[in-house]
């Protein structure tokens, strides 16, 4: 642990990304409460609107406020902003009732208007992000699909490894007829082109389902196509790995075989599975947000980055026109890069030559010449 | 004439863990058709200089010094111009003969393509004859035969050999040998070295011949350089070197295997202490102080300077770095 | 001086060890490699009988083979113990393990013979868990300490990690493992060839004080003549899987009778020795995949003739105490 926070200290970019990511799940576990709105909850009136997140005007001063707008051509949904209207904006402000996780009502938000609070004011919804065309705030729709979009990922992996784990842990140790059987099954998965892949596995089950088993679904499917990769590589591992002195010893010990292939052989992949899963978890975030953005994983009225992608940002007129629609692409974005960054860093930290001491790694001209006290006495 | 000439060779690898000097200040001299041995334990920097002879040294290396290869400096040579140097001139040969080969070439193939550097017009059926006088001189009998193998068919010993055949193949007057037996059992080791000093005597070859053994390279070296730790602390003639070393590292060296007839029962080994030093970390003093049993106050502060035992340079009465030579232990 | 007993404490009969070569689809197929070939050794209580050979003599798949880290092919190992006899094969799990916690296996590679995420007292203990001998966890820990100490390594190195160690540190490390439960026996399989020579020595002196220590028997295993007659009292030379000669040290060391041994005598280099001898040097080394007819050093050898092709020689007692396998020697 100590090790994380040294390197963590020491890389600027994956401290980024690790603050990133801690804000983003964070976002995501308290979603209700961070959330002004509701995900689908519509504001007539304020469809196709511009972020409008203000920190200045001329009649409330410096402080967070929201410039009342008013449509100004329908057709291309232009707004202008109200002259001498500006609405402010509160943190804990009254919003609509949740339940916090399902569980714990509560009616404050961490910022809103007040619009809530006093329905006759007139006062103006605030949309960091803008909306979309039927006016519902993006960024409370960003946190409640993060709800989905954020966990297929781990739940997705998890699977994934786990039979890869299983199936390539076993094809290394057994050898034999069993390594043959699960490897020619795994390429013959892999032959199959993903995108296909995904797609036929999803055309054969029932089109009508709810979000609940759209996301379990999504999660199998991706988890079949993608654990042979990833079996393919850990049973490569097993294989050398076996042959070191140390699992011989293991043995001689009359230690039992999944012992050692549990406290000796798997550690050894550890940082081979710590990028892995990194490197896995944006891969199937990404995944669903194909299938939703074919239409094929979360439909409306559930919410989840590719499902915001495929409703409103499918053509360039309307990234044009509506720029902030993007944002969901953008978090990915963020979200992917932050993972690599970690990944690689998770990596490093668990190498077990990786010294607390060092800088950063050296090239390996140097490396052939830096003797390490542990190689000093081998010839 | 001199073939080689080192003078204050340094080597330096920056890291970026401070900078590892491999090799911190040697000379040597090796005369035309003379064997000189170097030996050391792993760090001491031995092969690295060898490496910096033939300018095989990667990028990130700085290297400091003067070496002079048939009176040329290597330094600062560009790639073309080192490239015309290896094989005409000096040659080198390795530990573990068989990463040495490309395993997808043949034996004949990869003599073709040895003996075209020198002359890119030779045809096919000279290079094979050249290949098989080769092959004979270093006693490979069926030469024709084995040059369609490939090395995985090969023993170590043999490929070793057609290695020796392959570094002389354009007929350098200099060969390096890197720990060339090491990785062979001791019989083929026999006839390893049996080889070189053959080849050496006909071919008037002048031999590096570098290896942590001791008594091996005493069988087939005038003159002996002791390394440790990127310094020369002994060099002079074989026999000088091995019966009356001055440096206590010569001297632990020489003690510290069994001797041939001693048993456990009835004389125990003197040994040295603790291990060779990490090279990034550069302690002010003789880098053996910290293990030598003579050591004083005086050792640790400054490294002792190289003391000749005569003003001639080729050896003579050789050189030390010890402020206690001779001194028994 | 070990207390000597004609004990004997292990037996090898006729152990043969075959492998099959894989072939791959394209190529010859069926051929056989014979890594050992009907060797038999008495290892007697008390004593350090060292093993010698060059590599393919089968002399690390005698010793694995010991210690059933693979099925031999053919042969029988026997173990003496507490008054009974025990047959060590793979199939007969109680008496296997019986038999592995009485005598370790020390590996040859500092590098790969620790578990690199492992912390030392980690290796130490993790394997002791399960075997015959287990203690329970604070007795562990102390031992653990213990045999550190008793390896010239610190307790306090007890939480770091191999690769903070040096070859020489690591090969004390497989040591203290080996003893932490309390063997009869240590099988060394050339624990010191991968170290330098100043650091050698040290484990040399540090096998001999823990023999001594805790009055182990040990077979020992190198490539080296000169090392091995240093640690041995009684020396067996294996070529091409079959034991040629086998003599109480000295007798090895004055009198070497098989011509194999001899050549090995003379191509130890030696300091103030001229350049070995070129004797049959351009000899055949041995293909292990040749049917084993005959002796193994045909091609080799100053002394062959026609016989030695098709007849094996019998391992005969020429001396008191001394077996060699030559048609030649009486």
């Amino acid at each position: 642990m100590k090790r994380f926070w040294i390197a963590l200290r020491r890389r600027p970019i994956a401290f980024a990304s690790f603050v990133a990511l801690v804000l983003l799940y964070f976002g995501m576990i308290f979603c209700e409460f961070l959330a002004p709105y509701g995900p689908n909850d519509q504001f007539t009136g304020h469809s196709d609107q511009p972020p409008s997140l203000l920190l200045y005007s001329p009649t409330l001063g410096f402080r967070p406020q929201v410039q009342t707008l008013v449509l100004i051509n329908d057709f291309t949904r232009e707004y202008a902003g109200l002259e001498g209207h500006y609405t402010a904006v509160n943190l804990l402000a009254v919003g609509p009732d949740e339940k916090l996780w399902g569980l714990i009502p509560f009616r404050h938000h961490l910022f809103g208007t007040d619009r809530y609070a006093n329905p006759g004011a007139g006062a103006e919804p605030i949309f960091l992000f803008g909306t979309d065309n039927l006016g519902r705030d993006i960024f409370s729709r960003l946190l409640y699909g993060s709800r989905i979009s954020l966990t297929i990922g781990f739940v997705g992996v998890a699977v994934s490894l786990f039979i890869a784990l299983l199936l390539g842990g076993l094809a290394g140790y057994l050898g034999g007829l069993w390594d043959w059987l699960i490897m020619r099954l795994a390429e013959y998965i892999i032959l199959i082109p993903g995108l296909y892949l995904i797609l036929f596995l999803r055309s054969i089950l029932s089109t009508n389902m709810n979000s609940g088993q759209s996301y379990a679904i999504i999660t199998v499917i991706l988890s079949v196509v993608g654990w042979p990769g990833t079996a393919r590589m850990i049973r490569g591992m097993v294989h050398s790995i076996k042959r070191n002195d140390f699992v011989a010893n293991a043995e001689l010990e009359s230690m039992p075989a999944r012992a050692i292939l549990f406290r000796h052989i798997i550690p050894q992949m550890s940082s081979i599975l710590i990028i892995s899963v990194t490197l896995g978890i944006p891969g199937f975030i990404l995944g669903e947000t194909v299938l939703s953005y074919l239409g094929l994983g979360i439909v409306d009225p559930a919410v989840s980055w590719g499902s915001m992608i495929n409703r409103d940002a499918t053509t360039i007129t309307n990234l044009v026109q509506f720029p902030w629609l993007f944002a969901p692409g953008l978090f990915l974005i963020i979200i992917a890069l932050s993972f690599n960054f970690l990944g690689e860093l998770l990596r490093d930290i668990v190498d077990p030559n990786w010294r607390e001491t060092r800088r950063k790694r050296t090239s390996p001209g140097a490396a052939r010449k830096r003797m390490s006290p542990g190689a000093a006495d081998q010839k | 004439m001199s073939i080689l000439v080192v003078r204050s060779l340094t080597v330096d690898f920056p890291s970026h863990d401070g900078i590892l000097q491999a090799v911190r200040g040697v000379d040597f001299t090796l005369q035309s058709g003379e064997c000189l041995g170097i030996v050391g334990e792993s760090g001491s920097g031995k092969s690295v200089s060898a490496l910096a002879a033939l300018g095989l040294l990667g990028k990130d290396a700085r290297v400091g010094g003067s070496i002079l290869l048939k009176g040329a400096e290597v330094r600062g040579l560009g790639p073309e111009q080192l490239r015309a140097l290896r094989g005409t001139v000096a040659s080198m040969i390795f530990q573990e003969p068989s990463r040495s080969f490309d395993p997808i070439s043949s034996i004949g193939k990869t003599f073709q393509e040895t003996l075209r550097v020198k002359d890119p017009g030779l045809s096919a059926g000279e290079c094979q004859a050249r290949a098989v006088r080769l092959l004979s001189e270093v006693h490979i009998p069926r030469a024709e035969e084995r040059l369609r193998g490939f090395p995985h068919q090969f023993s170590g010993g043999m490929l070793q050999r057609i290695m020796i055949a392959l570094a002389l193949a354009n007929d350098p007057e200099l060969l390096i040998a890197d720990e060339p037996t090491t990785a062979l059992d001791v019989t083929i080791q026999a006839e390893i070295i049996g080889l070189l000093s053959e080849l050496r005597s006909r071919r008037r070859l002048s031999l590096v011949f570098i290896s942590h053994n001791l008594a091996l390279v005493g069988q087939i070296a005038d003159q002996i350089h002791v390394m440790y730790a990127g310094l020369v602390l002994e060099a002079g003639p074989a026999g000088l070197v091995l019966s009356r070393p001055r440096s206590p590292y010569t001297r632990a060296l020489l003690d510290a295997l069994p001797s041939w007839g001693s048993h456990y029962s009835r004389e125990k080994l003197r040994t040295i202490a603790g291990s060779v030093p990490d090279p990034t970390r550069h302690e002010p003093g003789c880098p053996f102080a910290p293990r030598c049993p003579l050591a004083v106050q005086r050792c640790r502060e400054a490294v002792p300077p190289l003391v000749r035992g005569s003003a001639d340079e080729a050896g003579g009465d050789g050189a030390y770095r010890c402020i206690f030579p001779g001194v028994k232990t | 001086m070990s207390v000597e007993s004609t004990d004997t404490f292990i037996r090898v009969t006729d152990l043969t060890k075959v492998y099959k070569l894989d072939a791959g689809l394209f190529a010859a197929a069926g051929r056989w490699v014979w890594a050992l070939n009907g060797v038999s050794i008495d290892v007697r209580r008390g004593e350090t009988y060292g093993l010698v050979g060059e590599s393919g003599s089968g002399k690390t798949t005698l010793a694995r083979a010991l210690v059933q880290l693979f099925p031999h092919t053919s042969g029988r190992i026997e173990y003496f113990s507490g008054g009974d006899r025990w047959e060590i094969t793979r199939s007969d799990p109680r008496s296997l393990r019986r038999f592995r916690a009485d005598v370790k296996y020390v590996f040859q590679d500092p590098a790969s013979a620790l578990d690199p995420r492992m912390n030392v007292l980690r290796i130490l203990t993790s394997g002791a868990r399960y075997s015959d001998r287990s203690l329970d966890s604070a007795r562990l820990v102390s031992r653990a300490r213990e045999t550190m100490e008793a390896v010239g390594l610190r307790a306090e190195d007890l939480g770091r990690r191999p690769s903070e160690f040096s070859g020489g540190q690591r090969q004390r490390i497989s040591l203290a493992r080996a003893l932490i439960s309390g063997p009869s026996a240590l099988i060394c399989d050339e624990v010191v060839s991968a170290l330098d020579v100043s650091v050698q020595g040290q484990i040399l002196n540090l096998l001999i004080e823990l023999k001594r220590k805790y009055q182990l028997t040990m077979i020992f295993i190198a490539h080296d003549l000169t090392v091995v007659s240093y640690m041995a009292d009684r020396i067996g030379v294996l070529y091409g899987g079959r034991l040629m000669e086998e003599a109480p040290t000295a007798g090895i060391v004055e009198r070497p009778l098989h011509p194999y041994t001899q050549l090995l005598y003379r191509a130890v280099p030696r300091l103030g020795g001229k350049l070995p001898e070129r004797g049959s040097t351009s000899g055949t080394p041995y293909n292990p995949t040749r049917p084993p007819s005959g002796c193994p050093f045909v091609g080799r050898c100053p002394l062959e003739q026609e016989k030695c092709t098709t007849v094996m020689p019998e391992l005969r007692e020429v001396r008191p105490g001394h077996r060699v396998a030559c048609h030649f020697v009486t």
